[in-house]
């Protein structure tokens, strides 16, 4: 199963803003596992909702310097690990998704295609954009940049201790 | 607490007439009347004399005659007569709303006047459109309008609730995709080489497996258009017999709702037997609905507010869609104090 929530792009960020997380949404009796989030100004003074501040991780993924605005992921490295991979323009990634974990792909600038490898579904993002995929069963996706210039940001999230995370959660 | 500055469905078109229609929603009382021109008015259904409700009195030309003392009203609100005096008192004016009628059904927006916007209307045209043909409902729903909204959204319930219409046990096996632009939220369920549901099957005519697919696209905070069908393994939707549900969902109160409701479909047009055949069956489905989300009322009713729902992966647009609610609330709440503040300094 997969999630795509179109957004403002980067450069036309103001404030900051989560990108995804999970639990979805604070407050609502699910504990903080992971955010993701494009932040505006010093990344130190953003602290996701629900965190704690004991077993917390922050990692700045990547900068555009004249908006100042970063996308950055924190997470709770008790429960969930992250890996980071980055493509740029006419660069394929080949993601294989482990059953149980899930996978962010953010359009840093530019677009990118993410397709499935079947092909039954296929969407262009943009810059802003927030695609996540998750579910039990191992699959792979491809992440295409366009030719133009392009920056995809792809975070895997994998379980500590839970047989799977699931996007809500 | 409602979203305000949105257009809600308030009537069918047949319904509203010269003779006056009382209607609740957002827990404003209203009262709905067509003119002589056959426009429709929409006004608060209160007289400012004594309180009265307009709904209870009569229609001249475009006003409305309170049926206590005679004060007079016309469409835009503004008291015309007072039948014991000629003097009009200044505070005797009576709050109108913005009204459209469009496709059989009655828009009204119940927020700021300047805010109301025609073009934020949905297209509806399946209702009256002579390439589909529609079966309409309209229903009283003993719960909060945010049940209805979660329910159109998570049709994993069709397995449950269902079985004898539009449920199948294999609706739940397959999973979702949400995509989220705006303040619009789709849900999307493919499955493939499935058995059509047995209300349909009867009406198309059909045996053996096909690709049925169901989309729930929620345009938060009133209105859900579920785009559904059925078409060959691995054919386009468009090729399909293709079945448009669209879905009024209107807050009377805390927690009862209008459920406005019409079923347009691409087949069997002039089949008079499918249509009457589907008129029932889809009332049971609204049964079943309502039955099923006045007993979640009553159980969420006696719940602790510090425990909360347990949304699995299949609830991604229940979430999205909440989040969704909760922003627009936070904004119209956010101009209110605004304007508070305003007027106290």
């Amino acid at each position: 199963m997969w999630m795509l929530e179109r957004g403002t792009s980067f450069s036309g960020q103001v404030e900051t803003h989560q990108l995804a997380a999970c639990p979805d949404t604070h407050g609502r009796g699910d504990r903080w596992k992971w955010s993701v989030a494009a932040v505006v100004g010093d990344v130190q003074s953003w602290f996701p909702l629900g965190a704690d501040r004991s077993s917390y991780t922050c990692e700045v993924l990547d900068i555009d310097v004249a908006q100042r605005c970063s996308l950055a992921v924190a997470f709770d490295p008790a429960f969930v690990s992250i890996e980071v991979r980055i493509a740029e323009k006419n660069e394929q990634l080949e993601v294989l998704r482990i059953g149980g974990s899930e996978v962010v792909v953010i359009p840093l600038f530019g677009e990118a295609l993410v397709v499935a490898p079947n092909g039954v579904w296929k969407r262009w993002l943009t810059s802003g954009d927030t695609f996540v995929i998750e579910g039990e069963d191992d699959e792979t996706l491809f992440v295409t940049p366009s030719p133009e210039l392009t920056r995809v940001i792809v975070i895997q999230i994998s379980p500590m201790t839970e047989q799977a995370l699931r996007w809500v959660p | 607490m409602y979203v305000l500055n949105t257009w809600y469905v308030t009537a069918w078109s047949h319904e509203v007439t010269t003779t006056p229609v009382k209607r609740m929603v957002c827990e404003i009382p209203l009262v709905l009347y067509r003119n002589v021109s056959g426009q429709v008015r929409i006004l608060e259904d209160r007289c400012p004399h004594r309180g009265y409700p307009l709904s209870a009195g009569v229609t001249h030309d475009d006003t409305i005659e309170c049926g206590y003392h005679g004060f007079t009203f016309d469409g835009a609100g503004t008291c015309t007569r007072v039948p014991a005096q000629s003097t009009i008192p200044e505070r005797a004016v009576v709050r109108s709303f913005p009204v459209v009628e469009k496709d059989g059904w009655i828009w009204v927006w119940t927020g700021d006047k300047s805010l109301a916007d025609e073009s934020q209307i949905p297209d509806t045209h399946y209702m009256n459109d002579p390439a589909w043909a529609a079966n309409t409902h309209s229903y009283l729903f003993e719960c909060r309008a945010d049940l209805i909204h979660d329910n159109l959204l998570d049709l994993t319930h069709e397995s449950f609730i269902h079985t004898s219409t539009v449920g199948d046990d294999y609706i739940y096996k397959h999973g979702i995709t949400v995509e989220v632009e705006g303040t619009v939220v789709s849900a999307d369920r493919l499955m493939p080489n499935v058995a059509p549901p047995p209300l349909y099957a009867k009406t198309m005519g059909l045996d053996g497996l096909f690709d049925r697919f169901h989309c729930t696209e929620f345009h938060v905070p009133n209105y859900h258009i579920l785009h559904s069908g059925i078409t060959g393994a691995g054919r386009p939707r468009e090729e399909g017999y293709l079945i448009k549900v669209l879905n009024g969902i209107t807050p009377i109160t805390a927690n009862t709702s209008w459920y406005y409701y019409c079923f347009a479909r691409n087949f069997a047009i002039d089949d008079v037997q499918a249509t009457a055949d589907l008129q029932e069956g889809l009332a049971t489905v609204l049964d079943e609905d309502a039955d099923a989300l006045r007993l979640q009322e009553i159980g969420l009713s006696t719940r602790p507010s510090n425990v909360h729902d347990v949304l699995i992966a299949q609830d991604a647009g229940v979430a999205k869609a909440r989040r969704i609610m909760k922003q627009l609330l936070d904004a119209e709440a956010q101009f209110r104090d605004a304007a508070v503040t305003a007027t106290s300094h």
